[in-house]
């Protein structure tokens, strides 16, 4: 709660302002296996490549990467997360109707019990990509995601008030090999006039 | 600039060379094709299974120019010379106003395209086009797979105007 | 293609050595073209400024797969096709949105032999004209000459 000025100290701890026995079976499970809805292939390299402004021939130049130690076309090691990605209409259900592709999914069921506390604004803060293995062009990258933690205190942030969580992200191709851990952290937020009523009375 | 109408009149009936599309036939561009226009949400492995040839409304896609290249070509072909003239005379903005196509074959998944495009017309000077006062263009895409083949022919009209002017709603 | 390629070698870097500054502009069709066409994020925030701004937004704004690609492609446009990032962190603060120009540099801040491979750690940023868009640490495996 606020002291007697209204105000709380950056990143101090508070009384709770949400139940977090709704949040504690949600955390260090991952998700069931999914699919993605492409292929790694020269037509997605090529967008990102163009986006980018990238010429690494291993992306691009065929003929170059058969020849080089990787015998084949990659794919840029950032793009591991491309495929996770849902649809645009996945997305429009998601995010305009509030419909989600992967109900069960633990990030899923974390966001409707943030949301319903109040917590209603959501922003990716930071990402760590930790690379085990190269992409090839014809991968097919299976994913499980779940939520490694969360804060079990309100943060002041320039958003407003919230809390932090991080996801972990596990990528394998088809030979369920593993690609990438990635780390990815969420700041969710109260929207600023519902922080004022909370906080300033 | 002002207009050398003459030098665009004198590109008519100038055909570029065959030129290959970016990339050949291919699932994803097909999905995410239907993806947008026809909201079909299925994943690529159906597609994998279920696809013979492209929807022929993608022919024109794989003609498109790439949103960035670390070589960029410059305009030599006739079609892009005429374009080029007209954008230098001001007619800066250019859009499709109308599209008429015929398919002879379909596009199989892994065929190549390849593509000339003709001018086949300019209007004779201003006119009021869906988009505002400017040029008329007609060009002449003929679409062939890699064989020779021909796949379609397609007449593009496209305006070229100063400023568009079409009314809005808002 | 014969565009002439070229590696940074290991021997040849050095701690607190830094890497050539290069700029981006930020404009509509970066972000949105990041968002959907490059990374598949079909998050409307990214490409719908109507929608950006009934969230609050003053526009629409770069996600963070646009982000972390351009960093690492400017990563690896410097060390070239033989090397490697096998690990990269990336935060980011200030959101990057149509009009801004994003300056990205890198400092090498550590360098070091392990398990047969070549390492150099790299603190990067990316700045635009509000401040830090995304900084970070990678740890980049490059050749070696011998």
């Amino acid at each position: 709660m606020a002291n007697k000025f209204g105000v709380l100290p950056f990143n101090s701890p508070v009384e709770p302002t949400m139940d977090y026995s709704k949040i504690a079976p949600l955390i260090g499970v991952q998700s069931p296996r999914h699919l993605p809805h492409d292929r790694v292939t020269v037509e997605d390299v090529d967008r990102w490549c163009q986006v980018m402004r990238d010429t690494n021939p291993l992306y691009t130049d065929e003929e170059y990467a058969r020849q080089s130690p990787h015998g084949g076309l990659l794919a840029p090691s950032g793009m591991v997360h491309v495929f996770a990605l849902g649809t645009m209409k996945a997305a429009i259900d998601q995010f305009v109707h509030g419909k989600c592709e992967f109900p069960d999914d633990p990030n899923v069921k974390l966001n409707t019990v943030v949301e319903e506390e109040g917590y209603t604004g959501v922003m990716a803060t930071a990402q760590r990509q930790q690379h085990f293995r190269r992409l090839r062009v014809g991968d097919e990258i299976h994913w499980t995601l779940g939520i490694a933690r969360l804060s079990d205190y309100d943060h002041l942030t320039r958003q407003g008030v919230g809390r932090k969580y991080q996801m972990l992200y596990q990528f394998f191709n088809q030979n369920d090999e593993l690609l990438c851990n990635q780390t990815f952290d969420v700041l969710v937020y109260r929207a600023p006039m519902s922080t004022r009523r909370l906080y300033a009375g | 600039m002002a207009l050398d109408i003459a030098a665009v009149k004198a590109l008519v009936g100038k055909e570029s060379a065959l030129m290959a599309a970016r990339h050949r036939a291919n699932i994803p561009d097909i999905r995410h094709w239907c993806e947008v226009i026809r909201q079909d949400n299925r994943s690529y492995r159906e597609f994998e299974k279920s696809t013979v040839s492209a929807p022929a409304a993608l022919l024109m896609v794989w003609t498109m120019p790439p949103l960035w290249s670390p070589e960029p070509k410059a305009p030599t072909e006739p079609h892009e010379r005429a374009i080029r003239l007209l954008e230098e005379a001001g007619y800066t903005t250019g859009l499709a106003v109308a599209l008429e196509q015929k398919f002879m074959r379909p596009l199989k998944v892994g065929e190549r395209l390849s593509y000339k495009v003709k001018v086949s017309a300019v209007s004779p000077g201003e006119v009021e086009t869906g988009i505002g006062r400017g040029y008329q263009l007609d060009l002449h895409y003929t679409f062939q797979n890699q064989d020779g083949e021909l796949v379609s022919e397609q007449v593009c009209r496209r305006a070229q105007v100063t400023k568009v002017t079409a009314q809005t709603k808002h | 293609m014969s565009r002439e390629i070229n590696n940074v070698y290991w021997e040849d870097v050095q701690v607190k050595q830094d890497l050539p500054e290069k700029s981006r502009v930020i404009d509509t069709t970066l972000i949105a073209m990041g968002a959907t066409w490059a990374t598949h994020d079909f998050m409307p925030v990214h490409h719908d400024r109507d929608f950006a701004q009934s969230k609050g937004a003053p526009d629409i704004f770069m996600n963070i797969l646009t982000s972390n690609g351009l960093m690492m492609t400017y990563l690896e446009q410097w060390a070239g096709p033989k090397a490697v990032i096998k690990d990269i962190s990336i935060k980011l603060s200030v959101p990057n949105f149509p009009r801004d120009k994003m300056d990205m540099n890198a400092r090498i801040t550590r360098k070091w032999q392990e398990k047969g491979e070549n390492l150099i750690e790299v603190a990067f940023n990316g700045d635009n004209q509000m401040g830090p868009h995304a900084s970070g640490t990678a740890i980049i495996s490059l050749p070696t000459r011998g």
